[in-house]
């Protein structure tokens, strides 16, 4: 088994493994691990068509190989052959999607998202779904309609939410690499909770056509993987404006990540620790050591650190909650029972019809949400609410590109703790909504940010710690630099990828 | 207690589809009709995952409206999204325009002529100047103006049939239409008004090309709220507002209205229901019982929960764009109907018939602009062009000859190259051959003869052939001119001038 994409890739050229054998290998640990006492349950169903289209594409390498044009075909197709896994709201044409929720229960997509084209026009295999917190909405992948996620280092845990299940697929090495979304960090914290990288890049670097939207002007398509260049390469092949999202974006620089370079001078990097974020009461004893180790890596490498300032930090969770229920209220409308999905229907109106299939198809916690969304937009009660959270958000987006002109990179952990037990915190939403006090300032300025594994906690079982490098918008380039500069110091810090 | 008098007071807001190619947010075409569910795709049937985009030429027709109705145009703008459940509603919301429409401020004037004539300039009922004031009477009564407040872009939703106690079917063909809603100040005091706004708007809009605006296929209707202004023993009550939707006729607006006013003044004389800002009853018409029906309740507050649309970003709208509606509004209607009077001297008929759609009223102005007799170029279009057009079920834009056709036609007969008689012929003939009128003219050899000798000679050889007639004359029978003129035009093969063959013919028989 091979667990780069690096490796991987010069396996496949050379023959010394097919695309269908990774795929058939990747099933057969998928159904050892579901045939298990307590499985992960990284997967929800792995794709029909997953070992037909890894076929064809050993076909065209055979055929490449046969005429002594296989790194011809690599240079189009960088990522011929290579298996990922796929979160759960992303359409995958001809294949089931659901949400995580048994409102979409029969659901097939009639389309492809555009990251899944995307990849799939690179070459790569989309192996099946992950597990996920339903609609996205959750930070523990607890609140999925189909159980809950495992954490393949230590299945008493969480694998961290929403994309639960796509951490924990590449961490137990089921796939190569995985996509998740997230609104508010459900990128990053699974990856740190599961020890991997994991990027959410700039708003609209990734398309979201085809992504089941949760908080649309939050939502972002995100990459997890082993190292920061098994991230790189599938960023260059889905990344750049498309004409099926408004609201999508070029990547300036994207050539520079087929070939990765670890970031180098040191000397010149200003780097901002918000005060706001070391002042936090519930920030554990053992992520606050490996935030120390961390510091003082770039300072040994020569980089300037600086505590800032930033008060409207304060506001972000209030502002992320006003802003991402308000959409996801509204996002959720369309799940009606009519057109698509379950319909619950006792013959007495339409009205009850919506009622009666939104309250069995939705969990409780995307209930709360779409209650909380609906008041705060409800013009009776506190329309200017939602006005409020907005004005805060420009707010935030202004001073945190204030911030960049002075400073590279903003430092901080991931998450105030490492995972927690499976149950521990699932009937205290509030507790929960915490989990993304680090995470959210990113997707309410719309800038990038990387996890990093940085270490582990003591107290709980050696659960993985990640740290957070977010930059200015469009500079996931230099991000994945720095993150395989950090790699290239600190091999075995995430899950180690081979047994 | 006595009710003194009262007083109608109507707004309207009229929902019309775009003449887009596509559906507003999605690639779809944009047509009316065909099998349910053939036209629909992931963004109008709301599909997971499926996100709108806005569609070409979409803002720039709205901006087209929004001059054709004299508004301002939005510089900076966006979209909104407006929340409720209904199975033709595929996303649970539409997108619409919310705080920032495209285009505010503006008006349309109402030719009065065409209201009855108690409901004209005069009439007590049409100066209420508690809401309007004098400012709403243009021109000596001429117009009577109704205020736009603003015109946004929205997406239509899918259309319902519902069979009685069994099922219902959704039909998604229309889900994402393009629309623009014009929604005015309440300044229409009558029914006949309301109608009237309408069909003014329809005209309009038609004309501009923004819209078929065919009311049976849908692409337009209109909601009308209503209420009384009641003065009762000298003080002055308002009664509940009422919305009354989906009005896809003249008459039904008309007929609508006029019933709801008799209800609510009813009703205010029963029990005095106290008008509430805020609050509206919404109804409908029942065009087979002639009455409105109520939908929603009065006391039902409808909270559409509006959020800015996440998906689309907010935009600029150029003001390359801005100037380019502008000329695609040109000369509207009523402007155009008041100059062709004046310049050319034609009959308000005339003028009516010929700016019926902006296309004939180019193509009348083209063909006149080098004739010697305008009056016949109208003619001629109103009389036989038309005519032709009308059997065909063509309309001016199939036509295959051009203006300049016509306007040979006329120069010859005005030079009299060619009798009346004979244009008709070359008239058939160049619908037929696509000819320019001087060649078909010069291959049929049906130039007038107008020399004065050849005329002479052919006149000498009929009185000469005819002695008879001309002892007839002599013995007083006059109407033997006429006679001899027909052998003359015969003679000639129908191509001598016949005013001078007449006069020749007089003048000879006189001598003799």
């Amino acid at each position: 088994m091979y667990y780069t994409i690096k490796e991987t890739v010069e396996a496949l050229k050379k023959g010394e493994v097919t695309s269908a054998q990774l795929v058939k290998n990747s099933v057969e640990t998928f159904e050892a691990d579901k045939a298990g006492e307590r499985p992960l349950n990284a997967f929800l169903e792995m794709y029909e068509d997953a070992l037909s289209k890894a076929e064809a594409a050993d076909k065209e390498i055979e055929e490449a190989r046969a005429s002594g044009t296989v790194d011809a075909l690599y240079e189009k197709k960088p990522l011929l052959g290579v298996p990922f896994a796929n979160k759960d709201n992303i359409s995958c044409r001809g294949n089931r999607l659901t949400c995580g929720s048994k409102l979409l229960d029969g659901y097939v997509a009639p389309y492809s998202a555009t990251v899944i084209s995307r990849l799939e026009n690179a070459g790569a295999v989309p192996l099946g779904r992950c597990n996920q917190d339903e609609f996205a909405m959750g930070s523990s992948t607890e609140y999925s309609s189909y159980g809950a996620t495992r954490n393949p280092i230590n299945r008493d845990y969480v694998s961290g939410g929403s994309s639960g299940g796509s951490a924990a697929a590449v961490a137990a090495n089921q796939a190569l690499f995985s996509l998740g979304t997230e609104t508010g960090g459900s990128v990053r914290l699974p990856a740190s909770y599961c020890g991997l990288y994991g990027l959410k890049p700039t708003y609209g670097v990734l398309s979201r056509w085809g992504v089941v939207a949760y908080g649309s002007s939050l939502d972002q398509v995100g990459i997890m993987g082993h190292t920061p260049e098994d991230i790189a390469l599938p960023l260059s092949a889905m990344c750049g404006a498309d004409m099926y999202d408004d609201t999508s974006a070029d990547l300036p620089g994207s050539d520079s990540l087929r070939t990765l370079k670890p970031y180098g001078d040191f000397s010149s990097l200003k780097i901002a620790i918000p005060k706001q974020f070391l002042e936090t009461k519930g920030l554990d004893p053992d992520v606050g050591a490996v935030f120390d180790s961390t510091k003082k890596w770039f300072e040994e490498k020569g980089a300037v650190i600086e505590v800032v300032d930033l008060p409207v930090l304060e506001a972000s969770i209030a502002s992320y909650y006003v802003i991402a229920l308000s959409e996801a209220a509204s996002n959720l409308s369309r799940f009606d029972g009519i057109r698509y999905g379950r319909r619950v229907d006792n013959g007495n109106g339409y009205d009850e019809l919506y009622k009666d299939t939104r309250s069995e198809g939705f969990g409780p916690e995307v209930k709360r949400r779409i209650i909380i969304g609906n008041y705060v937009l409800s013009e009776q009660f506190s329309g200017s609410t939602y006005k409020k959270g907005m004005s805060v958000r420009a707010r935030i987006q202004k001073e945190v590109a204030a911030l960049y002109e002075k400073y590279d990179l903003i430092l901080c952990p991931t998450c105030p703790t490492p995972a927690f037990k499976l149950g521990q915190k699932v009937d205290d939403p509030l507790e929960m909504y915490l989990s993304d006090m680090y995470t959210v300032f990113v997707n309410l300025a719309r800038i990038p940010s990387i996890n990093v594994p940085a270490g582990r906690a003591a107290g709980t079982d050696g659960m993985p710690v990640g740290m957070q490098f977010a930059g200015p918008m469009f500079s996931e380039a230099k991000l994945l630099q720095l993150a395989l500069a950090w790699e290239n110091d600190h091999k075995g810090c995430g899950v180690p990828v081979k047994e | 207690m006595a009710i003194d008098k009262y007083e109608i007071v109507i707004g309207c807001e009229i929902h019309t589809q775009l003449l887009t190619k596509t559906k507003a947010f999605c690639a779809c075409e944009n047509r009316y009709g065909g099998m349910p569910n053939t036209r629909v795709c992931p963004v109008c049937l709301g599909l997971p995952g499926a996100m709108p985009r806005i569609s070409k030429g979409y803002v720039e027709l709205g901006a087209v409206a929004g001059h054709a109705l004299n508004c301002n145009i939005a510089r900076f703008t966006k979209f909104d999204r407006k929340h409720y459940f209904y199975p033709d509603l595929t996303k649970g919301y539409q997108i619409t325009q919310y705080d920032i429409p495209l285009c505010t401020d503006g008006h349309v004037d109402l030719p009065m002529h065409k209201l009855p004539k108690e409901q004209q300039f005069g009439g007590e009922k049409c100066r209420p100047k508690n809401f309007v004031g004098d400012d709403c009477i243009i021109e000596n009564g001429k117009y009577r103006r109704v205020r736009v407040e603003r015109i946004h872009l929205e997406e239509d939703v899918g259309k319902s049939l519902h069979l009685q106690g069994t099922h219902s079917y959704i039909d998604y063909n229309r889900s994402g239409t393009p629309l623009i809603e014009i929604v005015t100040k309440p300044d229409m005091t009558s029914p006949e008004e309301a109608a009237l706004f309408m069909e003014t708007v329809q005209e309009i809009l038609r004309y501009v090309k923004v819209t078929n605006g065919n009311l049976e296929e849908g692409n337009m209707r209109c909601d009308a709220n209503i209420n009384l202004n009641v003065w009762e023993d000298g003080k002055l009550y308002h009664t509940p507002i009422s919305e009354i939707k989906n009005l896809n006729s003249f008459q039904k607006i008309k007929d609508a209205c006029s019933y709801e006013a008799q209800r609510q003044l009813k009703e205010f004389q029963e029990d005095r229901q106290p008008f509430n800002p805020g609050f509206k009853v919404t109804m409908g018409w029942d065009d087979d019982k002639k009455c409105t029906v109520v939908q929603r309740t009065k006391n039902s507050f409808v909270d559409y929960r509006f959020v800015v649309e996440p998906d689309i970003k907010p935009f600029s709208v150029s003001e390359e764009l801005i100037s380019r509606a502008l000329e695609k509004v040109g000369e509207l209607p009523e402007a155009k109907r008041t100059r062709l009077k004046k310049e050319y001297g034609l009959s308000d008929f005339d003028v009516e018939t010929l700016t019926q759609t902006r296309d004939l009223a180019v193509w009348f102005e083209e063909a006149a602009k080098n004739a010697k007799d305008v009056k016949k170029v109208a003619n001629w279009i109103l009389a036989e062009l038309l005519a032709v057009l009308n059997e065909k079920k063509e309309t001016i834009n199939d036509v295959t000859i051009t203006p300049a056709h016509i306007t040979e036609l006329v120069n010859a007969i005005a030079d009299k190259k060619i009798s009346n008689a004979q244009g008709k012929t070359v008239f058939a003939k160049m619908l037929e051959t696509n000819k320019m009128p001087s060649v078909i003219i010069k291959e049929e050899g049906m130039e007038t003869v107008s020399d004065a000798g050849a005329i002479e000679s052919i006149v000498d050889k009929v009185i000469a052939d005819n002695p008879k007639a001309v002892s007839d004359y002599k013995g007083g029978k006059t109407n033997v001119v006429g006679w001899l003129m027909g052998q003359v035009m015969k003679a000639s093969g129908g191509k001598v001038n016949p005013k001078a063959a007449t006069e020749l013919v007089a003048k000879k028989l006189a001598s003799m």
